[in-house]
């Protein structure tokens, strides 16, 4: 008789413990707070529009005694920029202007013999500067080149490294790279990008089978840290 | 009375029959007629039980039985409760539930109707911003446009002001040029004057004024074809 009881004690324990709880109380809100807000989209375009590669490309103009020539360059820092020696030789004024047409006058110039590389300086302030790649890009890699081919419009090509070769010019310390882009006469100091957007190089010439050269981010980048390799050029005619 | 000391009958075990409450009586008569299965021979070693005073069912029931109907009962009435708690408990939660329920379903359609909202306004902000791509895209191709126009118009500007200087230092030439052949003209009619009084003069002071005249126009003229091929180019 007490086994029986026990066992119907059990038993309505083991009940009460299979019996459905009572409902939770309901959540106050439903709707999960959002996981991302507006202003984790970094500023990677203007409020015009433009991309920080259109926006550190200028165009370069050099009023030359007797002559007039254009060509590309790109902002390193807010007073710098990059083209090539041969834009702005026998100067008698360089002028840069922006994607948006804004022209501003350079105030120095300088240039080395190592390579086609000038660097330029201006007095007023561009907003974006383009980011250096560390390494040379490698052979197959994609590349994009942005400048103002025959002095014309804001254009971007598309190519691919084709490898390093001897300076076609013979104006160059060390190899060059070859690529694929397509480029013409006014392309002259364009930036050579990677798929990071990061510049790996600067055009500086072009053949006759449509193929480009650029001169790559470690040759720039070892002129930029020996300054004494780089040399000031008058902007004036006569020198 | 001594009551002898019980022997098990020899006809067995009797079996209980129906309770007829005259089973055990002490006044059992041998002449009475025997139910079946009890040996009378038997008869006078079975001990018989005296029956107490109060003869109800319920008294006739033993005591252990007795207790066993109690408990059981008892035990019913506890399930009983059980059960009716379990039922109160099963009630509410039931109720609870559907309210839940009705409350979750109240949630969902206002969910869905403020996604509805949102998806309707999801496709008047993707018009929207197909629209503006398209406004934008058309202003910075027109911005592009703009600065190759202001470019090409800068490039024109150095181009003219090389071209006005080249003309001023043509220009400038030109009047040295000219100058130059005034002069010229002037030594020459001079020294016709000389030459035509040559009485008046040495002939050597005549010949010295001719060769610097000479000397002088043919710098002029030197000047002038310098002049002439920089027009022609």
């Amino acid at each position: 008789m007490r086994r029986a009881l026990l066992v119907a004690a059990a038993l309505v324990l083991t009940g009460c413990g299979a019996l459905p709880d009572l409902p939770p109380p309901l959540p106050s809100d439903f709707v999960p707070s959002p996981t991302i807000s507006p202003s984790n989209h970094g500023p990677l375009l203007s409020p015009d529009g433009f991309d920080a590669a259109q926006r550190m490309t200028v165009r370069v103009r050099n009023v030359g005694c007797g002559f007039l020539a254009t060509g590309t360059g790109f902002m390193i820092d807010e007073h710098t920029l990059v083209t090539n020696r041969h834009v702005i030789e026998d100067s008698s004024s360089l002028e840069v202007s922006t994607y948006d047409g804004h022209v501003i006058e350079a105030t120095a110039a300088r240039s080395t013999t190592a390579a086609d590389i000038a660097i330029i300086r201006v007095e007023e302030s561009l907003p974006v500067a383009a980011k250096l790649a560390d390494r040379d890009p490698q052979v197959g890699d994609a590349i994009t080149v942005i400048g103002y081919p025959e002095g014309g419009r804001l254009t971007t090509t598309s190519g691919i490294v084709l490898g390093a070769v001897e300076d076609p010019l013979n104006g160059s310390v060390g190899a060059v790279l070859g690529t694929s882009a397509q480029v013409e006469p006014g392309s002259s100091g364009s930036p050579v990008l990677n798929a990071d957007g990061e510049v790996v190089g600067v055009i500086y010439a072009k053949n006759d089978a449509d193929q480009s050269f650029m001169i790559p981010i470690s040759t720039l980048q070892d002129l930029l840290s020996q300054e004494s390799l780089l040399i000031p050029q008058q902007i004036a005619c006569g020198t | 009375m001594t009551t002898p000391p019980p022997t098990p009958p020899t006809g067995g075990i009797p079996t209980p029959g129906p309770d007829t409450g005259a089973y055990y009586r002490p006044d059992y008569s041998p002449s009475e007629k025997p139910r079946a299965g009890i040996n009378p021979a038997n008869e006078e070693t079975t001990v018989l039980t005296p029956v107490p005073e109060r003869t109800g069912a319920l008294d006739r029931i033993p005591l252990g039985e007795r207790k066993r109907w109690q408990v059981i009962a008892a035990s019913l009435g506890g399930l009983l409760l059980v059960a009716i708690g379990l039922t109160i408990y099963l009630w509410i939660s039931s109720d609870r539930w559907s309210a839940r329920a009705d409350a979750l379903e109240g949630e969902a359609r206002d969910l869905g109707s403020r996604l509805a909202t949102e998806q309707e306004y999801v496709v008047q902000q993707t018009e929207q911003i197909n629209i503006l791509t398209q406004q934008l895209a058309t202003a910075q191709q027109r911005i592009t446009e703009l600065a190759d126009q202001t470019a090409k118009a800068g490039d024109d500007v150095a181009f003219a002001q090389q071209e006005i200087a080249y003309l001023t230092e043509l220009s400038s030439l030109g009047g040295s040029v000219s100058v130059a052949l005034n002069r010229c003209v002037n030594e020459q009619k001079t020294l016709v004057g000389y030459l035509q009084n040559s009485s008046a003069y040495s002939a050597s002071d005549i010949a010295q004024f001719k060769a610097s005249v000479d000397a002088l126009c043919r710098a002029a003229q030197s000047a002038n074809s310098e002049l002439q091929n920089q027009l022609a180019q």
